[in-house]
């Protein structure tokens, strides 16, 4: 086998789809795993056998990780609350992500710890949204005693993809409006992790040092490409970047992730460090930036990518690409296995695996090493990579959101290397800004021309007959 | 007279030419306003003219619904051009929440 993780993965990945369409009980594929680990003990011998058990059993493994997520424990919220009983809730927990503040609005992810009913205290668990009516300074970590209606999150979308499934995928089965600030009481005790709470605020004056230097819609666009932080990304923005299938690069992935591992491997070589503590070190460096960025899906597939190359460099080994991107999303999987139905998940890998399978294919098939011109050759490559990663997502694309973007193919060929630059010239801003201040300003005019370069760009292509077609 | 390596080399080129684009630009954006106005991002990329907006450019932006759109255009030819966003909040089914929704969509000139 040259690519073991990745067979393994879809035969994982088939267990949970598998579970989710057919209606087998939890015991009964508890009965079948402990039935092939068995096999597999009296299999050991038999090389063909043993791999196909193998292969058997991370199908089992995968339907029976799905089947677990479905049991919620005893005191989960969601069983201690009935279904829109309307009655008001008094909650203690604390905050579980890094609470957004839009449109004089407040809201944030809160871990409830404790249930108070009437008179009645009762010990729960469970995430819950919560939306403060107003703006409120809080962060990551703190704890709260909240007071409101809970109720079930509605059920709109298209396709399956309802916002109460994207919610249930995070974990998250109820949410809390809470209107007046008389509702919500700091307890004043801090029970985040140290280390999420460290990278956030690092985030927050990374955010402070692009508003610095930056217009506030530049700025907006910028934080989405260096922090993965949208929430200052106007909705006609990103809209035409939809349209124009170009919305990608307004999301961290694995570039950034590259721009990082690149950066401190640089740093840490000028510094003279030997190779493996300067491997080790941007591995770090990379899980860090994992957690500044928030954790989402393609930040972790190109984490775990990053962490499984530069480990196959410290040990010299030839890294796989089809293995590390299979590691990635088994990581994400066993993690939380409902993320194979989520669209992010899906545009993500399909994106890299089609980019992987099909451009080096089409690159032959086209002979493009026969063209004197280096520009010609680069032209044509930024193509075929902007084509792969189009097809690769086609279909998910129509499917989720019925929209046929022809255009991405041309756009991307203006807007990839342009997004190159802006988030590499972000990173000088954020690095010099905090080294060299005086030269900062400098270099945020110049993301500044080149952010809007970018948006002009993009109006333009969306402009274009036939760029786009909603279905 | 510096031992770098290549890469170091192209880091220190590309911070360089980076620098060096930001004080041109700044220069260029103090001379001429026309520079200036050329560097800055369009309000009509980010937001749309509440009193010269069509309704094929309101329905295409797919941030409102195709009723609201006919709402909003009716009422301004009805009572003319807005003076003020704050003016959206007479229309009938615009409340606070929508307006405060609303408001990021559109600009006055």
């Amino acid at each position: 086998m040259t690519h073991p993780l990745a067979i393994l993965t879809i035969s994982y990945c088939l267990g949970i789809a598998f579970v989710n369409y057919a209606r087998v009980g939890f015991w009964f594929i508890f009965s079948a795993a402990i039935l092939m680990l068995i096999l597999l003990i009296f299999a050991r011998g038999k090389k063909h056998v043993f791999c196909f058990l193998v292969l058997m059993a991370c199908f089992i493994f995968g339907a029976l990780n799905l089947k677990n997520t479905y049991f919620l424990p005893g005191n989960h919220i969601f069983r201690q609350v009935g279904y829109q009983d309307n009655m008001f809730y008094n909650l203690k927990g604390f905050i579980a992500n890094q609470p957004e503040i839009n449109n004089e609005k407040t809201s944030f992810i809160f871990r409830v710890q404790e249930l108070q009913e009437r008179d009645l205290s009762i010990k729960s668990s469970g995430k819950i949204l919560v939306n403060l009516g107003f703006p409120r300074s809080l962060a990551y970590g703190d704890s709260l005693r909240l007071s409101g209606k809970l109720r079930r999150p509605m059920k709109f979308g298209s396709r399956g993809n309802s916002y109460r499934n994207y919610l249930y995928n995070q974990g998250v089965y109820f949410i809390m409006q809470v209107k007046s600030p008389l509702e919500i009481t700091e307890l004043h005790v801090n029970q985040g992790y140290a280390l999420v709470s460290k990278c956030l605020w690092l985030r927050d004056r990374i955010e402070g040092i692009i508003a610095q230097y930056l217009a506030p819609l530049p700025a907006g666009i910028l934080a989405a490409m260096v922090l993965g932080e949208r929430k200052n990304i106007p909705r006609l923005v990103n809209n035409s970047m939809v349209k124009s299938g170009t919305v990608h690069i307004l999301v961290v992935s694995g570039f950034n992730v590259g721009v990082v591992a690149f950066s401190m491997n640089l740093l840490l070589k000028i510094i003279r460090l030997p190779r493996k503590i300067r491997v080790i070190l941007a591995a770090i460096c990379l899980l860090l930036y994992c957690l500044i960025t928030g954790a989402s899906n393609p930040v972790v597939r190109a984490t775990v990518m990053g962490v499984f190359i530069l480990f196959a460099y410290l040990f010299q080994r030839q890294p796989d690409i089809y293995n590390s991107l299979a590691a990635a999303a088994l990581f994400i999987l066993i993690m939380n296995p409902r993320q194979l139905f989520d669209v992010g998940f899906a545009l993500s890998f399909a994106s890299v695996l089609s980019i992987v399978c099909l451009y080096p294919r089409l690159r032959l098939l086209l002979r493009i090493q026969r063209y004197k011109s280096r520009i010609l050759i680069f032209v044509f490559e930024s193509l075929l990579v902007s084509f792969s990663a189009w097809i690769g997502t086609l279909g998910i694309i129509l499917y989720n959101f019925g929209l046929f973007t022809p255009v991405t193919v041309l756009a991307n060929i203006f807007i990839v290397p342009l997004a190159t630059l802006i988030t590499l010239s972000g990173f000088s801003l954020v690095l010099c800004a905090a080294l060299f201040p005086a030269s900062a300003s400098y270099l945020g005019v110049t993301t500044s021309f080149l952010i809007t370069l970018l948006l002009k760009i993009n109006a333009l292509v969306v402009k274009l007959p036939f760029a786009y077609r909603y279905i | 007279m510096f031992n770098l390596t290549k890469e170091e080399k192209r880091v220190i080129v590309f911070l360089l030419i980076l620098a060096i684009s930001g004080v041109c630009l700044n220069r260029m954006a103090k001379a001429s306003a026309k520079v200036e106005k050329f560097l800055a991002v369009p309000a009509g990329l980010a937001k749309m003219n509440i009193n010269t907006v069509t309704l094929d450019e309101l329905i295409d932006s797919r941030c409102i619904s195709r009723k609201l759109a006919q709402t909003i255009l009716d009422y301004r030819t009805l009572h003319g051009d807005f003076n003020c966003l704050e003016g959206l909040k007479d229309i009938k089914g615009i409340g606070k929440h929508r307006y405060d929704k609303l408001k990021e969509l559109f600009y006055l000139e």
